[in-house]
């Protein structure tokens, strides 16, 4: 089978979206109220520094993706437990974004339908998706960033009329611990996700800049999540947006330019399906991957199949209701940190001494 | 050739099947609902009235009629179940646009817990309006009957509506607002359209009358339409209306004969703290033109325009000052929202006189610093 490889706008565009992905309905709460946009420059900071790790270790050991990387580094035994750890993570995040995604639905409009059935049509899609690779993937993309950008664009445009510019004063009301906390928050859960995207790196050309691929992706998608926040917090306040699960989509509700766009808030559903595919299929492919090198097995298909069923089976399980996939997102930073942070800087670090013994041979 | 066919008859049952949904609403089976009266029947149950749009009586020549439904329950939502029982369709919340919440529940138990299930429901919109009977009951404001519009919930949203342009007699406010008040600047008292009946060529109909002042969530008073006017000043959400102020000349009984109409208005807030008192500085500046002149004067002359403006401005500020002086010693709250100045602009100063917030407010002092500039007088001189 050809190499798959994707071009530096098509790979900007994914982490883009992924970044986008669920975090843009299920709303920035931080807990830093309307400091957060502080919070989330800071976290997108962190963010830029943790990607140019990322960056490096993609550098460091071209043509390779995350998994071939830690058996290079670690030698075999080390190296599949490794791969199982990240596969396993790819898993639950799936897992996470599905669930997200099939609640939200079930609350906001389609009460009636079993969750069953939308995430069972969710997963049909995605495995198609990730079953005709990368580059499809790739391109697919590209045309659903630009429809969710235009809708964002559109939704703000229309939010002018009822944003408050007060609603952000005053700034950085709140201590130094709570800002941390924030900053913590957000920079776990949109940016340090990104670390999904080390396992699709065999697919980026040699010739195109890393660093600047991973850096626009960060720089682009915290923009994005900064306006969305703006949009939401002018036309919420703060009260209303702690309250509500999902605040995105009460600010589209609320927005309106006289009668005629009104209602705008099935633009919102549209951004969300879209981000929600990218993610999910981005996850999935990851967590493919990494069983298939973890198994040594050569066919696609069937991987897919019982990952995907896997990944039905963990969302339904996970969580009772909705209060407890709100509380877990309060402990997700601790139990992701050594998936994001820990497990890429070792394999860092081994690739720095390896590299570093070959040069001096 | 085979494949092509195949695939184009798989496109077609793709879309049929695809594009559907798991059930199904007719239209038919819904009861869309324009507003709902809340009112306490007794010490259990709630009375709900729902007037709801009537598909089948308007078509061509009326334009739309409502029906009015009761239904109790024990809490706001089990009464919009219980409708059902005398309903053959279910009440859909999509539409609504007024909740008229009676006097007694606002004295007593405070709006805040009724309001929750609006909020929490995904149909009802967050801004809908909430308003405040001063009848005995709700239910006498939605079977009012409508002075242009059959249907009363609309006919008041829309006066509300439109009301801060025209006629600045009281203040809407969008409902998530007035929950984001109750729930994050407590300080803020506040505020809601209060409507009663009155009397219209034999027939009970509705009108705007003021606002409704809060403590907390529970009701504490009214401002009358005429006081309403000036509070909206010291907001600033004034974007039109008219001032009626009197004119010496000729005026042995002090009555207002000059007519000002509001063309614009921009309040500045600003405040200065010194020594434990506080002292806030409305400069508020008007722009109006002369409306009406109920007095034999000549307009087109500077002079007259400049005694004008000096009669304006004088009995203005004694107004404005009046009201103010009121909402202190009345309501003892902050009825104009003057904590988010401090708040936004000096949050260390904020947080010192937070706790006391009501103290300040009954002891400050309030500057008018009014500038009025009349554009024209209309056709006459």
């Amino acid at each position: 089978m050809q190499k798959e490889m994707i071009s530096m706008w098509q790979a900007i565009s994914i982490i883009v979206l992924f970044l986008f992905g669920s975090t843009a309905v299920m709303g920035m709460n931080s807990g830093a109220g309307h400091d957060s946009w502080i919070a989330l420059i800071v976290a997108s900071l962190f963010g830029g520094v943790l990607v140019l790790v990322y960056a490096r270790l993609i550098r460091l050991l071209p043509g390779m993706d995350f998994y071939d990387m830690a058996q290079t580094v670690f030698g075999k035994i080390i190296g599949k437990i490794i791969i199982a750890l990240m596969a396993w993570y790819a898993i639950q995040l799936s897992a996470l974004v599905l669930r997200s995604f099939s609640e939200f639905i079930q609350i906001v409009s389609l009460m009636e339908t079993p969750q069953l059935v939308v995430m069972v049509t969710m997963l049909l899609v995605t495995g198609y998706m990730v079953f005709s690779g990368i580059e499809t993937l790739a391109k697919w993309v590209m045309i659903a960033l630009a429809l969710t950008l235009g809708i964002v664009l559109f939704t703000m445009i229309i939010s002018i009329r009822q944003s408050d510019f007060s609603n952000i004063f005053p700034i950085l009301e709140h201590d130094f611990s709570t800002m941390g906390k924030a900053t913590l928050n957000l920079f776990v859960f949109p940016f340090a996700e990104t670390v999904i995207f080390l396992t699709l790196a065999d697919s980026i050309k040699k010739s195109d800049n890393v660093y600047k691929i991973y850096l626009s992706g960060i720089f682009i998608g915290g923009v994005v999540l900064l306006m969305l926040f703006l949009r939401n917090v002018l036309i919420l306040d703060v009260p209303m947006q702690n309250e509500i699960y999902f605040p995105s989509y009460a600010a589209a509700r609320v927005a309106s330019i006289g009668e005629i766009f009104a209602r705008i808030e099935m633009s919102i559903f549209a951004n969300f399906v879209l981000g929600c595919i990218a993610k999910l299929s981005i996850c999935i492919l990851a967590a493919v991957k990494g069983v298939k090198k973890l198994f040594g097995i050569k066919k696609n298909g069937r991987t897919l199949f019982f990952i995907s069923l896997l990944i039905l089976v963990v969302s339904k399980v996970q969580f009772e209701n909705v209060m407890e996939l709100i509380t877990f997102s309060e402990i997700y930073p601790y139990y992701a940190m050594p998936f994001q942070i820990a497990i890429p800087i070792l394999v860092w670090i081994g690739a720095e001494i390896k590299m570093r013994k070959k040069s001096r041979k | 050739m085979i494949k092509r066919v195949v695939s184009i008859l798989l496109i077609l049952a793709l879309c049929t099947l695809l594009s559907g949904c798991w059930n199904y609403r007719g239209l038919n089976t819904m009861s869309i609902v324009a507003g709902v009266a809340i009112d306490r029947k007794d010490d259990q149950n709630y009375q709900l009235t729902v007037e709801v749009f009537d598909l089948a009586a308007s078509g061509k020549e009326s334009a739309g009629k409502s029906q009015i439904v009761e239904s109790e329950g024990k809490t706001i939502f089990e009464a919009v179940r219980n409708a059902k029982k005398r309903l053959t369709k279910k009440l859909y919340f999509g539409d609504i646009q007024l909740v008229v919440i009676s006097e007694q529940i606002a004295r007593e138990e405070g709006i805040q817990d009724v309001l929750d299930w609006f909020m929490r429901n995904e149909k009802a919109r967050e801004t809908l309006s909430t308003v405040i009977s001063q009848e005995k009951t709700a239910k006498e404001i939605l079977t009012a009957s409508g002075v242009d519009h059959k249907i009363i919930s609309e006919e008041i949203e829309k006066i509300l509506d439109a009301d801060n342009r025209t006629t600045a007699s009281t203040k809407n406010i969008d409902t998530f607002k007035a929950l984001n008040i109750l729930k994050g600047q407590k300080e803020t008292a506040l505020v809601l359209p209060a409507v009663h009946c009155t009397d219209n060529q034999g027939k009970k109909v509705v009108e705007v009358n003021g606002i409704a002042v809060f403590k907390a969530d529970k009701l504490q008073g009214y401002l009358s339409p005429e006081e309403t006017h000036y509070y909206l000043f010291a907001v600033d959400e004034i974007k039109g209306g008219i001032l009626t102020f009197p004119f010496e000349a000729k005026n042995q009984k002090n009555q207002d004969n000059l007519s000002l109409e509001i063309s614009n208005n921009k309040t500045k807030k600003s405040y200065s703290y010194e020594e434990n008192r506080l002292k806030v500085f409305l400069d508020i500046k008007t722009t109006a033109a002369l409306g009406e002149v109920g007095t034999d004067i000549d307009v087109s002359k500077k002079d007259n325009i400049e005694k004008i403006k000096a009669a304006a401005t004088e009995v203005f500020v004694q107004r404005l000052e009046a009201v103010i002086k009121k909402t202190q010693t009345e309501f003892g709250c902050d009825v104009f929202g003057f904590n988010t100045m401090i708040h936004k602009k000096n949050p260390v100063l904020w947080s010192e006189l937070k706790e006391n917030w009501n103290f300040y407010i009954q002891t400050m002092e309030v500057e008018v610093r009014p500038e009025l500039v009349i554009k024209n007088t209309g056709l006459m001189k």
